[in-house]
């Protein structure tokens, strides 16, 4: 601490006024605080056992007085081991081959003029392209679906249709024939199966006959059935 | 006897004296300090919470204590930043600016069961809650602690030039505080 003169000179240099103030503090602290205060806290300060800083490892005795001495005989051996050996030395390091004069040059290393792009007009796409490419990829699909999907009208089936089997009577001839053997020709050909049914005078209307079958026998029906 | 501070630093460096050495330590500075944040935070139950935390954390951090500077500065920065942590806390608490602190600290002196308008010592305290925070600072070092401006500029991390320009100022305000009040 400085002198107490040298404080009240300095402030009785400032102000007088201020110097003349008794410096008491007006505030008081709770009776016996600061006799309680140091218990009080080390109550709060949490018991740590202290950590032994020792390190439980051991280093050869005179270790680190002859630790200079190693670090540097083991730079001096690898500088050794760096050094080329003595006919490597002899050499010249010159190369032995040439260039064409003046390669290095920089006019040879001048950098082309940059070519000045040209812009790109980009053209409209007219509407009437993307019809067309719609129109096509339609025929295709329909071409497609007409090859793939099995055609309704003239059959190249050889089972006869209602119509030509009508014609050459063969219900007629079918009666002389045993029906045993004719369920096993059923049995065994079921394609002919539809022909032999419809050995019948009245024409059938096949509209209604399927409007009466539930569209899943329907599916079924399809499905199992080889065309 | 009281025992310097070098002497208490080693025994506290020893396990089987630590806590005896640190006792030491508080009954040493606990006034000063008190004091110290009291006149900054005004109330003693914040004076008393701001204190223990400085001692908390002197015993955390005095083994890694240089001694290259002085117990006695390093004690003061530790409770100079804890009352303005404190101070800065409930400012952010009540959302309000440093302004209205300062007049919430002079409504806590007339608030103070023991506050006394006719006398001077109270009127002193009411002039320095007037001075902004760091004139308030070096102020109370200088008048009260008797602090020399070279340890001070330590404590406050200023030039001492600074420190004798804010001293200079606050005298001035409290001065003319004083006159008008």
């Amino acid at each position: 601490m400085k002198s107490l003169n040298e404080i009240d000179i300095e402030l009785q240099q400032l102000s007088p006024a201020v110097a003349s103030l008794p410096r008491k503090i007006p505030f008081r602290q709770p009776e016996n605080y600061f006799f309680e205060l140091p218990s009080v806290i080390l109550e709060k300060i949490p018991y740590e056992i202290p950590v032994k800083t020792e390190i439980p490892f051991e280093v050869p005795d005179s270790y680190f007085a002859g630790f200079p001495q190693q670090v540097m005989t083991a730079i001096r051996n690898a500088e050794a081991d760096d050094e080329l050996p003595t006919v490597l030395q002899s050499i010249s390091r010159e190369m032995p081959y040439s260039v064409p004069e003046g390669y290095f040059s920089q006019d040879r290393f001048k950098a082309p003029p940059a070519e000045v792009s040209k812009p790109v007009l980009m053209r409209p796409v007219h509407s009437f392209r993307r019809y067309a490419v719609a129109a096509s990829v339609t025929a295709l699909l329909a071409v497609s679906a007409w090859l793939v999907f099995p055609k309704t009208g003239a059959s190249s089936d050889p089972a006869l249709s209602y119509q030509e089997a009508k014609s050459l009577n063969i219900g007629a001839a079918l009666s002389v024939v045993d029906e045993g053997v004719l369920e096993a020709y059923v049995k065994e050909t079921p394609k002919n199966f539809a022909v032999a049914f419809l050995q019948t005078d009245e024409q059938l209307n096949v509209e209604e006959t399927v409007a009466e079958v539930n569209t899943g026998d329907l599916d079924d029906f399809l499905i199992e059935s080889p065309l | 006897m009281e025992l310097g501070d070098k002497e208490l630093l080693q025994l506290f460096r020893q396990a089987e004296t630590r806590e005896k050495a640190f006792t030491q330590l508080i009954e040493k500075y606990q006034q000063k300090l008190y004091w110290h944040i009291r006149r900054m935070v005004i109330e003693h139950e914040d004076a008393n919470d701001v204190l223990q935390n400085v001692f908390i954390k002197v015993w955390k951090a005095l083994d890694n204590f240089r001694e290259d500077s002085q117990l006695y500065t390093w004690l003061y920065r530790i409770a100079t930043n804890e009352s303005l942590t404190l101070l800065d806390q409930k400012k952010k608490r009540k959302s309000v600016s440093y302004d209205d602190v300062e007049t919430g600290l002079s409504n806590k002196i007339i608030a103070d069961k023991h506050f006394d308008a006719n006398k001077i010592e109270w009127k002193l305290q009411l002039a320095i809650q007037q001075l902004p925070e760091k004139q308030k600072l070096v102020f109370n070092l200088r008048y009260y602690d008797e602090m020399p401006y070279e340890e001070m500029s330590r404590v406050l991390d200023t030039s001492e030039g600074a420190l004798k320009a804010s001293y200079h100022h606050a005298v001035k305000k409290i001065e003319e505080y004083l006159k008008n009040h």
